[in-house]
C-alpha cells in the first residue's frame, strides 16, 4: 500500500501513544450511533456502539493525568481504566483486548512495529480466554484476523503507519465476512457491531499517529443549518419514521413490550413514543437510519402504515415557504390523527391510542362493519386476497364472492380468514391466497373450520385470474385444487416494484429505489426506471407467450400503461396485450405471460 | 414443578430441565464466562462442567407462574466481574424470552470461582 506520508514513523513514544488513544475515542464518539445501529447479537438492544465508547472512554480517561514517560506504564493504566468501565458484554471484550494490548507492552518505553503486532495478538489471545465458547463473527474474530495478519507481514513494513493500513485493512475484510460467520448478522444484513467498534478504534489510533484531528459532527452540521432558520438545528435525526406494528397479544403481554421497545428505541432516536391497544402498537422516533428501524419493527411483529419523512427537506421547504418562528413539531405530520397524538406527552396513552385503534379499523379489518352472512349463489364460496381497487373488481367479476384487503407487507391473518369463512353460508369454500406469505395462514383455516376448505396455492394476482377462469362449481374443492394448480404453472407472474433498501441479490446490486423486477418472486433484473424495468425483464423471461396481461398499480396513469404496451408490441412478437387498472399499491406494474 | 403456558387450543409445558438447559447454553455464550459451578457444591471447590452438565450449574424455581433463576458460575481472572454478571443476566432473560417464550422474573448470578487463565 502507498504511502503518502515522507515521514516514517518507526516507534511511538508516550506522548504520541497518548495522541492515538484520544485521537481514537473522538472516533469512536462520533461513530457510535452507527455502531449502536448495527447491533443485533448477542442480544439486540442497540447499545454496542455507547457501551464501547463509555469503555473506552473511562481507558483512555485514565491517561488524562498520567504523565509517565512510557508507553509500558500508559498501556497499563489504559487496561486498568478499560477494567473499571466495562459496560455490556461489547465493553468487556473490549476490555480484556486492552488488557492483552498492555500485556505486550510491558517494559516497553516505546512501541515499534514489531510491539504493535504482538500487542495485537496479544490482545486477541486473551480476548479468546475469556470465553468458553467464542462466537465466531464478531469482535473476536476481526480482532484475531488482523492480529494475524500484522503478525505476518510485520516483517515487511517499513513504518507503523504502513503495518497499521495493512491491520485496519485485514480488520476491514474481516468484518465484510462476519455475516458469512453468524447468521443472525446475515439476517439483518449488518456486519458486527462489536467488530465495527474494533475498527473504528484501529481506524482512531491510526488517525492519532497521523496527526489527523478529529472534527466534531456537530460542527460540520452547525455549517450545514447555519444558512436556514435556527430551527433546523434542533433537527439532530433526519428521518421521521413511524409504524404499526401488530403483535401477537397471545404470546406477549403488550404492556411489557411497549416498556422493552420504549427502551430500546432510547439509541435509535428521539421524539419517541410507542404507543399501544390490544395488539396494535404504533412506534413513532426521529432517526437517522430507519431502515435498522423496521428491522426492528419486523422482528417484533407484522408491520404495516409505515411512514418515512425527511425533516430536514421538509423544514427546509418550509422555511423557504414562511420564516415562522415558533416551529412546531407537529407540523411534520399531516394527517390530523397523528399530529394530535404526536403533541401529547409520551404517556398519554389513550388519546395515542385511540389514534391506533382508528388506523386499527381502517387497515387491519377492512369490512369490521359486518357480521352478516356472506351469500354465496354458488355451491362453492371462493375467498381471495388483493390490494387495490381495480383488481379487488376484477376478482370479484371472475367469481371471487369476498377480496379481504391485503398482499404484500400487509398480510391478512388466520384469523381474518376464518372469519369470513365462518360468514359464508356454503359449506365448500376455496381460497387464493395470492402471496406466498399469506398461503400458511390461509392453510391453517382448513384446519380450523368445519368447512371444506382448500387452499389453491396462488402466488399472485395473474395467478389467480387464471385459476379462476377454469373455476367450476360442479366440482369438489380438492378436484379444483388439484386442476387450478396445474392451470397456474403455464403463467409466468412479472412484478415491478421499488427497492426499499440497497442490496445485492442475485449477482445484482440494487440502490435503494431503483425499479426491479420479479418473475415469479424471483428478482432477475433493476434498472432507474418503470419501463426500462419491463423490457429487460419481458427480454429474460419472455418465450413463445401468446397473452400478455398488465394490470398498471396505484400512481400510473392509463397512458403510461399504453406507452409501455407500445413498447411490448415493437419489441416482442406477442398475440394480444391486455391492459387493466389494478389499482394495487406498492408494485407499479403486474403482468402476466400465458 | 414445569411452567405452563396455555393459549385457546391447549396448554403447553415446559420442563424445568428444558429451562435450564436452555438458560445454561446461553450462558455459555457469554463472554467472561468460563464455566458454570455445580449448584450441589457446598465447599467452594469449584468445578468446571462439561458441557452435557451444562444445566447442573443452572437453579430453577417455579412457583405461581414465576420462574426464577440461580445460575453458579465461574468467570475468566481480569474482566469485570460485575459486569459480566449483568451481560449473563440480560442474555439469559433475552434468550428464555424469545426461544422458549416465558418471562423470566428473577435471576440470581452466584459467582462461584475465578479462573486464572493460561494466557496470563
Amino acid at each position: 500500500m502507498p504511502i503518502n506520508n515522507k515521514e516514517k514513523i518507526t516507534a511511538v513514544d508516550a506522548e504520541q501513544f497518548k495522541d492515538m488513544m484520544f485521537t481514537s475515542l473522538y472516533w469512536l464518539k462520533e461513530q457510535k450511533s452507527f455502531i449502536d445501529s448495527l447491533n443485533v447479537f448477542p442480544v439486540p438492544d442497540g447499545d454496542t456502539g455507547t457501551n464501547m465508547y463509555l469503555t473506552f472512554k473511562e481507558a483512555v480517561s485514565s491517561l488524562e493525568d498520567n504523565n509517565s514517560g512510557s508507553v509500558s506504564n500508559l498501556a497499563a493504566a489504559l487496561a486498568k481504566g478499560a477494567l473499571m468501565g466495562a459496560r455490556g458484554n461489547s465493553g468487556v471484550i473490549l476490555s480484556q483486548l486492552i488488557r492483552g494490548f498492555a500485556q505486550a507492552l510491558k517494559n516497553k518505553k516505546k512501541m515499534k512495529t514489531k510491539d504493535l503486532a504482538k500487542a495485537l495478538e496479544k490482545a486477541s489471545e486473551v480476548a479468546y480466554h475469556g470465553v468458553l465458547k467464542p462466537v465466531e463473527g464478531t469482535i473476536l474474530t476481526v480482532s484475531r484476523e488482523a492480529a494475524e495478519k500484522a503478525t505476518a507481514e510485520v516483517g515487511s513494513v517499513k513504518d507503523l503507519l504502513e503495518l497499521f493500513e495493512i491491520t485496519i485493512k485485514a480488520a476491514e475484510e474481516s468484518l465484510e465476512r462476519t455475516p458469512e460467520l453468524l447468521a443472525v448478522l446475515k439476517e439483518a444484513e449488518v456486519v458486527d457491531a462489536g467488530g465495527q467498534g474494533y475498527l473504528t478504534i484501529l481506524e482512531g489510533m491510526l488517525k492519532g499517529l497521523k496527526g489527523e484531528k478529529i472534527e466534531y459532527q456537530a460542527a460540520a452540521a452547525e455549517e450545514k443549518t447555519r444558512k436556514r432558520s435556527e430551527i433546523a438545528e434542533d433537527i439532530k435525526f433526519t428521518y421521521c419514521t413511524q409504524m404499526l406494528i401488530e403483535i401477537d397479544s397471545r404470546k406477549n403481554k403488550i404492556d411489557r413490550v411497549i416498556d422493552k421497545i420504549r427502551k430500546d428505541m432510547q439509541s435509535y432516536g428521539d421524539s419517541i413514543m410507542v404507543v399501544g391497544s390490544d395488539d396494535v402498537i404504533k412506534i413513532h422516533v426521529h432517526t437517522n437510519h430507519p431502515g435498522v428501524l423496521l428491522e426492528y419493527g419486523l422482528k417484533k411483529g407484522k408491520v404495516f402504515d409505515i411512514k418515512i419523512d425527511n425533516m430536514r427537506k421538509q423544514n427546509q421547504e418550509k422555511v423557504e415557504l414562511e420564516n415562522e418562528a415558533d416551529f412546531d413539531h407537529s407540523q411534520f405530520h399531516h394527517s390530523k390523527n397523528e399530529s394530535e397524538a404526536d403533541s401529547k406527552p409520551k404517556e398519554n396513552k389513550d388519546a395515542a391510542a385511540e389514534a391506533v385503534t382508528e388506523s386499527e379499523s381502517k387497515e387491519i379489518v377492512p369490512n369490521a362493519e359486518e357480521d352478516a352472512e356472506i351469500v354465496v349463489d354458488k355451491n362453492i364460496g371462493i375467498i381471495s386476497v388483493a390490494n387495490g381497487e381495480g383488481v379487488v373488481n376484477i376478482l370479484k367479476e371472475l367469481g371471487v364472492d369476498y377480496v379481504i384487503k391485503g398482499g404484500q407487507s400487509m398480510n391478512p391473518s388466520t384469523n381474518d380468514f376464518l372469519e369470513v369463512v365462518e360468514r359464508m353460508n356454503t359449506e365448500q369454500i376455496i381460497i387464493l391466497p395470492n402471496n406466498k406469505n399469506i398461503i400458511s395462514a390461509a392453510k391453517q383455516v382448513s384446519e380450523l373450520s368445519q368447512k371444506n376448505i382448500e387452499v389453491i396455492e396462488t402466488r399472485s394476482i395473474p395467478q389467480a385470474v387464471t385459476a379462476l377462469m377454469i373455476f367450476d362449481d360442479q366440482a369438489s374443492p380438492s378436484e379444483l385444487k388439484e386442476s387450478m394448480e396445474a392451470e397456474i404453472k403455464h403463467v409466468k407472474t412479472l412484478e415491478i416494484t421499488k427497492a426499499v433498501k440497497d442490496s445485492k441479490i442475485n449477482g445484482l446490486e440494487i440502490k435503494k429505489d431503483n425499479y426491479i423486477g420479479l418473475k415469479d418472486g424471483d428478482i432477475l433484473v433493476s434498472a432507474d426506471t418503470e419501463k426500462e424495468t419491463v423490457i429487460n425483464l419481458l427480454k429474460e423471461v419472455a418465450e413463445d407467450e401468446e397473452l400478455v396481461t398488465i394490470y398498471y398499480g396505484e400512481g400510473i396513469t392509463e397512458t403510461e400503461a399504453e406507452e409501455i404496451r407500445k413498447i411490448m408490441e415493437e419489441n416482442f412478437d406477442f398475440d394480444e396485450i391486455e391492459i387493466y387498472p389494478g389499482g394495487q399499491p406498492l408494485y407499479p406494474f403486474i403482468i402476466s405471460l400465458e | 414443578m414445569e411452567k405452563e403456558l396455555s393459549n385457546e387450543l391447549g396448554k403447553i409445558i415446559i420442563d424445568e430441565e428444558v429451562i435450564a438447559k436452555t438458560a445454561g447454553i446461553a450462558v455459555m455464550e457469554c463472554y467472561g464466562l468460563v464455566g458454570m459451578s455445580s449448584r450441589s457444591m457446598q465447599d467452594g471447590l469449584a468445578d468446571l462442567l462439561g458441557r452435557d452438565k451444562i444445566s447442573k450449574g443452572v437453579g430453577i424455581n417455579i412457583s405461581e407462574e414465576k420462574v426464577h433463576l440461580d445460575l453458579n458460575i465461574i468467570v475468566e481472572y481480569g474482566t469485570n466481574i460485575h459486569e459480566v454478571a449483568h451481560n449473563v443476566m440480560e442474555r439469559v432473560r433475552y434468550t428464555l424470552e424469545k426461544k422458549v417464550g416465558i418471562e423470566v422474573v428473577t435471576i440470581d448470578v452466584n459467582v462461584r470461582g475465578v479462573r486464572v487463565g493460561d494466557a496470563n
